[in-house]
């Protein structure tokens, strides 16, 4: 079985709140200097989805990631964590895409690899939220698409997964190949070990440029970018303080109800 | 000369009615439409929709499609996405809009790819630019730290709305409207992707969407134990507890708690956040809240930036004080009520 | 952001390679075995592991003229404990800043996303643990277990908070030195008490490693919660902790509403208030090791921001003037005061000591990712105080010892390693 995983680097949402800013003309976030870029979030629980299906049916994972600069010391982490092998689409020319150009070339490279039985990625990426590419690749593809999955299953050839509601979850079949978008709730990444990363450096990586894959959709983004702001935020906050804590909640208490 | 069709949203309903964001979006729209003198479409789909539509009218709806069949009662991509292109075929409008929902996250991007136009999810404000009809449309992007403002040059522009961005306009019963009746032969085969079952969690209280007054528990409350005192507080109160992600993803407290961006969008009267650093990504599901208290140890914490009234201090020391207090208060005043 | 490469370029690009940075202030050599001073090149011999070595890869790297970061380039970069030996020594001849070059260019890389394998992992296991030693938060507390001490977790109030630091927390073999420094503050009477689980690391290693963003994270963190609590001071045994407190976290420019001491400072007022006595007479010649982070590094860091004029085309005249920092301002005699006030006890010194003394190898994330280097940094000074003829080696962090005592067990060498408060609690 082969799956494919999506994962795309972003700015650390955890980031200091100091340590982020814009450049207004230039409409992008600027990298911080003791911040690394890290694997957005909800693809690093897309690689758990894998490795749990590995762990139990056996399956080679394959983590794919297109960027303009990939640093390679934050892309071993899903080699050490037990993917086993590592593609990389580098290119200067990996700018500025939008979701849809993302996902064409996703879906162009899952293609050059041959296809793929699963493909996960993660439900939306820590930097521009939109929760489309994942989808995209599916139409792309011309495979089944389950979003917000909070537990992935595979089994004679169908997944079974449990989807995320907001009272519950409701549970979902589809038959091999589909592309599934995973939630946090399912659960995080493995810790990487000292052996992990031993592994690591024995495993494939490779590298493309665009010009590698066989791009048919047009990679200009489909909405224009015309402002990049960070909001001013105008509330002013009425501190309720008091040397002694306990007074400090009666004050509020007070402030509130009576 | 027939109006264009200037804005067709997707609607969806809860219990047979109206959604609350459905709403949101015809009383919206229909500014939009009048200000471009456009007709306003709402598509619907599910079974028995004669007398919804009719709702749909009182609010603000000119147009209203109809895809009636009992297959459609649930939700299926497979299902859903042939018909709405067939109505966006039908209607050719400037503008296609659906709430930013379970189903308009699931569906809206692989409509977009099939209708050959770009998308903006989860848009906090639209903006309608005379003559040229182009919506600006503003989006919270890292995390709502910031924000993004597009435009799409292709058509349909198409947009997902958070909830609470537009209002629903007061339900006017002498509007007149049009009924279309939509084909919906469904080919079962089509459906790729099966819902074999629906779990729903237990609440034993009110629902955090429903709630007057929310009690949230952030990182700092360091465990799941911790959680009890704002349950008493929240009971006090006859409110919900709610948490922001990081007590979620360390199992503290289930996931349908948590309130933030991927999570539930709240505004209750009374929002009282107790050890919550106030990330963007969780104030952009509480922002809205009409009164937000706010205790954390740090005095720069970024909640009290977006909070009304904010103490400083441990949570485990004021919490306790402010609870028996606040009974205190209460009681005389006949007994716990919502503020 | 507290680090940009950018602040450091006109020191960068003033680095003349006079190689002082490589050896002790000349006036103070005193042999030839021991007149090295930087770990790194004496052991890996190209001028790009001296601290001018490191002045011209950051400023390649500012000027954008190096593209590809390869793995030799962050081996390079990592191959050295900041120990900020290369600082002190560089200010008898230029007063140019190099430690924080040094800091600066780890951030630059990381901020790139580049930096060595370990790492991902120290700064995970921070990130979910609180701890750099990939051990649980849960068992944090438990090297206090039986100890009967005021738990400000549990919401006890106290004048004094005792800092233990990740190491003394986890190893069991150095949590009794923790557990004794307790004992022995709450013998002088002190109104002492800990935060248990819910005590987190300091954020040193971060900081050292470039990961600057953690750092920020944990040293605000660490600041509200000590003024949230309310003690007057925070005393910690981590030297590399006090290290960090003391220069690094008034840079973030949050109110600090208490002292930070380390606990040679603090015993070293007790015994002189007469609140310890020590009576018991240990007839032992010993050696005491300043470590990096309590002597040279702990001193206040005040970043310069300023216009420089050029006189006569040579020398710099800097408006406002610039506070120079040369390591003289770190903690080095309470300790010695401390040794010296056990009845029978011979303190020796070594050659390199002070400001220049030789670092341990254990900082700046060597002992992690580079156990090697490590390891023959601390023979080197174990050589040294042989050479003085110590029976025991007295150190002050826990870093230093758990370095020394890895080395002695490889080495099978007979010195001894002492931590001070060990040394007092065996003369009481």
């Amino acid at each position: 079985m082969r799956i494919v995983v999506c994962i795309k680097l972003v700015l650390d949402p955890e980031m200091p709140y100091s340590a982020f800013k814009i450049d207004a003309d230039g409409k992008r976030a600027i990298p911080s200097p003791g911040t690394p870029p890290v694997i957005s979030p909800y693809d690093e629980n897309a690689l758990e989805a894998a490795l749990r299906i590995k762990d139990a049916h056996g399956a080679t994972v394959i983590a794919v990631s297109l960027g303009s600069r990939l640093a390679r010391p934050v892309l071993n982490k899903p080699l050490a964590a037990g993917v086993d092998e590592l593609v990389l689409i580098e290119d200067p020319a990996a700018i500025d895409l939008d979701s849809f150009a993302s996902a064409s070339i996703l879906a162009a490279a899952i293609s050059k690899l041959g296809g793929a039985d699963l493909v996960l990625t993660g439900r939306q990426a820590a930097d521009w939220d939109a929760g489309i590419a994942g989808c995209v690749i599916a139409e792309e593809l011309k495979m089944p698409c389950i979003t917000v999955a909070r537990k992935v299953t595979v089994r004679n050839g169908m997944v079974r997964a449990e989807r995320l509601q907001s009272d519950g979850f409701e549970v979902v079949e589809a038959l091999l190949p589909c592309v599934i978008t995973v939630d946090g709730d399912l659960g995080e990444l493995r810790q990487v070990t000292m052996h992990g990363l031993n592994a690591a450096k024995k495993k494939p990586v490779t590298s493309w440029k665009l010009s590698d894959l066989k791009l048919e959709s047009p990679l200009q983004p489909r909405c224009e970018l015309l402002e990049l702001y960070i909001p001013e935020r105008k509330r002013v906050c009425e501190m309720i303080t008091d040397e002694n804590p306990e007074d400090a909640a009666v004050k509020l208490a007070n402030r509130l109800f009576e | 000369m027939p109006k264009k069709t200037m804005v067709l949203i997707l609607g969806e309903l809860v219990k047979g009615n109206l959604s609350n964001i459905t709403r949101e979006m015809l009383g919206g729209s229909r500014e939009l439409a009048d200000k471009a003198n456009g007709r306003l479409t709402l598509l619907l789909l599910g079974d028995k929709l004669e007398l919804v539509a009719e709702e749909a009218i009182a609010y603000g709806a000119d147009d209203v499609y109809l895809a009636e069949n009992p297959q459609l009662g649930t939700y299926q991509a497979d299902t859903y996405l042939p018909i709405i292109e067939k109505a966006v075929k039908d209607t050719e409008p400037e503008i296609l809009l659906m709430g930013q929902t379970s189903i308009g996250r699931d569906i809206a991007p692989r409509l977009a790819f099939r209708l050959g136009t770009g998308i903006c999810m989860d848009c906090v404000r639209l903006d309608i630019e005379p003559v040229s009809n182009i919506l600006r449309m503003t989006r919270p992007v890292y995390g709502c730290k910031a924000l993004a403002v597009m435009i799409c040059k292709m058509k349909p522009q198409m947009a997902s709305i958070r909830a609470g961005t537009m209002k629903s306009r007061e339900p006017d019963r002498s509007r007149k409207g049009q009924l279309h009746a939509l084909a919906t032969d469904i080919d079962m085969s089509q459906i790729k992707v099966k819902v074999t079952a629906k779990v729903e969690e237990q609440m034993d209280s009110v629902s955090l969407e429903d709630a007057k007054v929310i009690v949230c528990g952030g990182r700092g409350m360091g465990s799941s134990d911790s959680f009890s005192i704002l349950e008493d507080l929240a009971r006090l109160l006859g409110g919900a507890v709610g948490a922001s992600r990081p007590p979620c993803d360390a199992g503290w407290i289930p996931s349908t708690r948590q309130i933030g961006l991927t999570g539930k969008i709240v505004s209750p009267n009374l929002y009282i956040a107790v050890a919550v650093s106030g990330s963007s990504q969780h104030m952009a599901g509480c922002a809205e809240s009409h009164t937000i208290v706010a205790i954390n140890k740090d005095p720069e914490a970024n909640i009290f930036a977006m909070a009304h009234y904010g103490v400083v201090g441990d949570y485990r020391e004021i919490l306790p004080p402010f609870i028996r207090h606040t009974r205190e208060i209460l009681e005389s005043k006949g007994g716990p009520r919502c503020c | 952001m507290l680090l940009e490469l950018m602040d450091y370029m006109s020191d960068m690009k003033r680095c003349a390679r006079c190689s002082l940075c490589k050896w002790p202030p000349l006036a103070q050599l005193k042999s030839w075995r021991f007149s090295n001073m930087c770990p790194s090149i004496t052991r890996y011999n190209f001028h790009t592991y001296s601290g001018g070595g490191r002045m011209a890869l950051g400023l390649a790297l500012a000027e954008g003229r190096l593209e590809d970061i390869t793995d030799e380039l962050l081996n390079i970069v990592y191959r050295c404990t900041a120990c900020g030996a290369c600082d002190s020594s560089c200010k008898y001849n230029s007063e140019l800043e190099v430690l924080w070059p040094i800091y600066s260019t780890r951030a630059y890389l990381a901020g790139m996303g580049y930096f060595l394998p370990e790492h991902s992992m120290i700064i995970d296991s921070l990130r979910k643990e609180d701890n750099t030693l990939m051990k649980p938060k849960a068992d944090r507390g438990k090297w206090a277990e039986g100890l009967k001490v005021k738990d400000l977790s549990r919401g006890e109030k106290a004048e004094v908070v005792y800092h233990a630091g990740c190491l003394y927390c986890y190893d069991p073999e150095l949590s009794i030195v923790a557990r004794e420094t307790v004992n022995l503050l709450k013998k002088a009477g002190v109104d002492v008490g800990i935060r248990g689980n819910q005590e987190s690391c300091c954020g040193s290693i971060a900081f050292q490693l470039g990961f600057q963003g953690e750092f920020i994270k944990f040293a605000e963190s660490n600041i509200d919660d000590w003024n949230a609590a309310g003690v007057s001071s925070v005393v910690t045994s981590c030297a590399c902790g006090f290290g960090i407190m003391k220069s690094v976290y008034p840079l973030l420019g949050k109110e600090m509403k208490f002292e930070v001491l380390h606990i040679t400072q603090y015993l070293d007022k007790l015994i002189k208030e007469g609140k310890l006595k020590l009576d018991r007479s240990i007839k032992s010649r010993v050696t005491y090791h300043d470590p990096c982070n309590l002597g040279r590094k702990s001193e206040i860091y005040i970043p310069w921001k300023g216009i420089e004029k050029k006189v006569l085309g040579q020398f710099i005249l800097r408006e406002p003037e610039k506070v120079i920092h040369r390591g003289w301002n770190g903690v080095y005699e309470p300790p010695r005061d401390v040794i010296k006030s056990v009845p029978g006890i011979e303190l020796v010194e070594m050659e390199r000591i002070k400001e220049y003394s030789w670092c341990c190898g254990a900082g700046g994330g060597v002992k992690q990712c580079l156990d090697d280097f490590a390891m023959w940094t601390a023979s080197e000074r174990i050589a040294e105080a042989k050479s003085v003829g110590a029976e025991a080696i007295v150190t002050a962090c826990p870093w230093c010892e758990r370095n020394f005592k890895d080395a002695i067990a490889a080495s099978g060498d007979d010195i001894l390693i002492y931590d001070v408060v060990e040394l007092v609690k065996q003369a009481m």
